[in-house]
């Protein structure tokens, strides 16, 4: 490795074929396995589209183009690699090492490891005594630690941990499931697989080697960029196959019709118009195909796809009431808890409780609080209307269509607020403490020192609350699901007064199986939360600027 | 930090205003718990019992003849319910406002009863009884019939009162009824979704641990080629809110045959961009001298990565543990997409206390064991390691 980096950096470059009649074995390798490759994966291909065989439809497409990419990497890694070229190395790692990444999946797949999971769910229970054992030694390792410096029991803890995790594996019956991988072996197909496996994963192993880091002279900033990749690989292909493919497929999918049981038709904006258009009608009849969606004051506004606008009404006074309402009080209770009295951090443990509780189960708790004859809601309100002598109203929480909205409110913003007060303090607490004493000096008032200093200083944190809390209220769907389970489609409660553009998406791309229309509706909601947080950013830079 | 710097004179009240508005909120956000816990532990009827209450209750009851019965208050005693009688309001067709009260067992139809003689009241044809008044028998129609309670003193059941049971308040005291929760399990399989859930959860955090580890390590610390490039997609891809691969993400589980298996819940969420973001920020505030030494020494980049970085980074590892713990624990939406809701072997909590709670009118008390299984974890976990998490969720997201 020394002799290496002390090369001088363009000796690499010099001018010249190296006569390849001295290339080591190594690299005579490596190219005839590239060839070899080459001729494989052209012969598969052209079978495919000539023949017609393996997978069709859009699954096909995907596969087709990844193999198409991967001969032409293979190619072109050969002249590079005749030449000794470092791209050529690259080119071969990627190679070698996707291919052998992509058979150890599908192998993996074809003995049911993954599907093998569900087994491993029966006797789970068995291990969980050794995962709290595990847990417990976790948390008792950090005890006394202080800064970088460990904790007098993290040695102990430990192994305490890693034996505690070992004897959950062995409880929940590992060594069972994997004999059983083992066994499923023995079938062509996965034997197959595994013999490319270990070959693909033999010329990876020779290309990443020393002696051929060697061969290519390469340099240590060279060594370093692929130790990176390699690091980074796992993290980036699951990146890449499940978010980022998704993705793009989604903004595909969006330009089609498809009704899941065909392939794609290729329709452009179809879908956008479509749910877009909007027709205003002046107490006349709305155009053909137009259904109404609000009316006020001899207008009516009608729309092709009158679900959508209905969703997005609900989500806009939802967000309106349901934002505001989860982050101001937020501000000034983080003000007030931004004391060195004791017994605050108590405080910001409580607080964080209905954030962490999970929203299925606290949901399924306000449901009975909201239940309209015999829950502590209307209950709660009848005693305090009691003592001014009034009666209050008793609102069908979950029934009654002008109503729902505000359960839906109330829900989100006392599972927020919060976590939003927690976020505004750790603001707070990073606020320079000399500006409140000049403005202490100065005779500023209490209020006086909130609003000039703490709020225009708090603009960064308030942007990341308003933000957050936003983009969280418009997806709201699990409240809505849970709140008015007994209405179909699921969430969408007294005359879709509950349906939220989320809910719209599951009821198109998973009830009436259109999965293109449900992107576009997916890509319109992503571009309201992205206009959303666009305009709190911008506020946000204007309000910094203003100090 | 405004009452802080508040003069000395108001300091007291102030902290006592202070601690009243904050336990005030607190209470606030910690009620529905106290209610769940409450709920969880209450008969059926008792959820729906008015005004509501957050403790659970049974009736009181005492022991008469060898029987326990139920205690009630009447007329400021505390009675005992010994039975109930139906008693019917009786009058003479021919004078209506003449009533007598009669249990009903003790009339029978005027002329038997296969052969009921009837007479006519205020146009209308009604049956005759037979009704004993005052040692005789008198034909009478039946006006009203009403349920009274027989009651007793438990020390002296031979005197009875009679008086409607629905006006008499049942003597309660508070009692729990903790086997709602062994209930719970057995039904809908919550005990197998437990144990999914725990299974899920337990891969997701050691699966993102591991790969945003390797990942933050080297978008930390090694150079590669397209590394500013890719980061910034990483961070831009938080923006992404996860329902736009919702439709997708479903296809690509139907090509690979994994919908409604467990897999569908594990392997897409281990590769996940805020945890590597999480990881990438914490390593890089780790001094290089630390590893340069080790470099010196000869150690690879996976011994330093291990025994160097990971236990220097044991509050960014907890912080992103206890995240992804809540969030595939509390995670809804795409299980309720992907596990099939026939299919019980496969749910998790969330699904069955969804599938539990669409029925919630049954039996509520049940839906709160649910709950309260299901919120105890998370909220134990978080107790535990909030040390780590408060501080950590609360700087990196202003960062």
């Amino acid at each position: 490795m020394t002799t290496l980096t002390e090369r001088p950096r363009g000796a690499r470059r010099l001018p010249g074929p190296r006569p390849a009649a001295s290339g080591p074995a190594r690299l005579r390798a490596l190219l005839a396995w590239h060839a070899l490759l080459a001729v494989a994966l052209a012969g598969l291909l052209i079978g495919a589209a000539v023949a017609g065989f393996g997978p069709r439809g859009t699954s096909g497409t995907v596969i087709g183009l990844l193999l198409v990419a991967l001969l032409a990497a293979d190619i072109a890694a050969l002249p590079l690699l005749a030449r000794r070229r470092h791209l050529g190395r690259v080119l071969s790692l990627a190679v070698s090492y996707l291919g052998f990444l992509a058979l150890a999946l599908l192998l993996l797949q074809e003995i049911g490891a993954f599907t093998g999971l569900d087994a491993l769910g029966a006797t789970f229970i068995r291990g969980v005594p050794f995962l709290i054992v595990a847990l417990l030694a976790f948390v008792a390792g950090g005890i006394g630690e202080r800064g970088d410096l460990p904790g007098p029991l993290a040695r102990p803890a430990r192994i305490v941990a890693l034996v505690a995790l070992a004897g959950m594996l062995i409880a929940v019956g590992l060594l069972p499931a994997l004999l059983t991988l083992v066994q499923r072996l023995a079938d062509p197909v996965a034997l197959g697989l595994l013999a490319g496996v270990a070959v693909f994963g033999f010329f990876a192993r020779m290309a990443w080697s020393e002696r051929t880091a060697d061969d290519f002279a390469t340099t240590s900033t060279q060594r370093e960029g692929l130790d990176g990749l390699l690091y980074v690989s796992p993290n980036v292909l699951g990146f890449l196959l499940f978010f980022v493919g998704p993705l793009l497929f989604s903004l595909y999918a969006s330009l089609t019709d498809w009704d899941l049981f065909s392939t794609p038709v290729f329709i452009g904006l179809d879908n956008y118009i479509q749910i877009l258009s909007l027709d205003v009608a002046a107490g006349g009849e709305l155009r053909e195909g137009f259904r109404e969606v609000l009316s006020a004051g001899g207008l009516t506004v009608g729309a092709r796809d009158p679900l959508f606008w209905i969703s997005m009404r609900n989500i806009a006074v939802f967000a309106v009431l349901a934002i505001p309402l989860a982050v101001l009080p937020a501000l000034l209770i983080a003000s007030a808890l931004n004391t060195k009295v004791p017994g605050m951090r108590i405080f910001r443990a409580i607080y964080f409780v209905p954030t962490v509780a999970g929203v299925v189960g606290v949901t399924l708790i306000w449901k009975q609080l909201f239940n309209a004859t015999v829950g502590y809601v209307n209950y709660g309100m009848s005693v305090v209307a009691g003592w001014f002598g009034a009666t209050a109203p008793q609102p069908q929480w979950l029934s009654d269509a002008d109503i729902v909205l505000f359960s839906l409110v109330i829900v989100f913003v006392w599972q927020y607020i919060g976590y939003n007060t927690i976020l505004f303090l750790a603001g707070m607490q990073g606020l320079p403490a000399d500006l409140y004493e000049a403005a202490h000096l100065d005779g500023a008032s209490g209020w006086q020192r909130f609003r000039y200093i703490t709020i225009p200083q708090l603009a960064p944190t308030t942007f990341f609350v308003v933000a957050t809390t936003g983009i969280f209220a418009l997806q709201l769907f699990t409240e809505s699901v849970i709140l008015f389970s007994n209405f179909t489609p699921p969430g969408s409660g007294p005359n879709n007064a509950a349906l939220t553009p989320v809910g719209y998406l599951y009821q198109e791309g998973f009830q009436r199986f259109s999965p293109g229309y449900a992107s576009a509706v997916a890509w319109l909601l992503f571009f309201v939360i992205f206009a959303f947080t666009f305009v709190q950013f911008q506020r946000q830079r204007a309000a910094a600027e203003g100090v | 930090m405004a009452i802080v710097t508040g003069t000395r004179r108001t300091g007291i009240l102030s902290r006592i205003g202070l601690y009243l508005v904050l336990g005030g909120f607190a209470l606030l956000l910690l009620f529905p718990f106290l209610y769940l816990v409450g709920g969880s532990l209450k008969a059926r009827e008792d959820v729906f019992s008015y005004p509501p209450q957050v403790l659970p209750r049974e009736p009181r009851t005492a022991d008469v003849g060898g029987e326990p019965r139920p205690l009630f208050t009447v007329d400021g005693r505390e009675l005992a319910l010994l039975g109930e009688e139906e008693i019917g309001r009786f009058a003479p067709p021919d004078d209506l406002d003449a009533i007598v009260e009669v249990p009903t067992g003790d009339v029978e139809p005027t002329g038997g009863y296969t052969d009921q003689q009837t007479a006519v009241v205020d146009g209308e044809e009604q049956d005759l009884f037979d009704v004993p008044v005052d040692g005789g028998v008198v034909p009478m129609v039946e006006r009203e019939v009403f349920e009274v309670g027989r009651f007793a003193a438990p020390d002296d059941p031979e005197t009875e009162v009679l008086a409607p049971v629905e006006q008499a308040v049942a003597v309660e005291r508070i009692g729990a009824r903790p086997g709602n929760y062994r209930e719970v399990l057995e039904l809908q399989t919550l005990d197998r979704s437990l144990t999914n859930t725990l299974l899920v959860t337990t891969l997701v955090v050691a699966g993102t641990v591991f790969t945003s580890v390797l990942g933050g390590y080297a978008f930390a610390r090694i150079r590669f080629p397209g590394r500013t490039a890719a980061f910034l997609v990483y961070i831009g891809s938080n923006m992404v809110p996860f329902v736009i691969i919702l439709v997708p993400l479903y296809q690509l589980m139907v090509a690979v045959g994994w919908v409604d298996s467990l897999a569908a819940l594990v392997f897409p969420f281990v590769f996940n961009a805020y945890g590597t973001f999480l990881m990438r920020q914490f390593f890089v505030s780790i001094p290089k001298e630390l590893e340069e030494a080790a470099f010196v020494d000869g150690a690879s980049r996976w011994t330093i990565l291990w025994r160097i970085f990971v236990p220097l980074s044991r509050p960014a590892i907890a912080t992103l543990a206890t995240f992804m713990f809540l969030y595939a624990w509390n995670s809804f939406v795409w299980p309720f997409i992907v596990i099939n809701a026939g299919n019980t072997e496969n749910h998790v909590l969330t699904l069955s206390l969804q599938v539990l709670g669409g029925r919630a009118a049954d039996s509520p008390n049940l839906v709160f064991a649910g709950v309260a299984i299901a919120v105890v974890v998370p909220v134990v976990v978080f107790v535990l390691l909030q040390r780590y998490f408060v501080e950590n969720v609360a700087t990196s997201g202003i960062k």
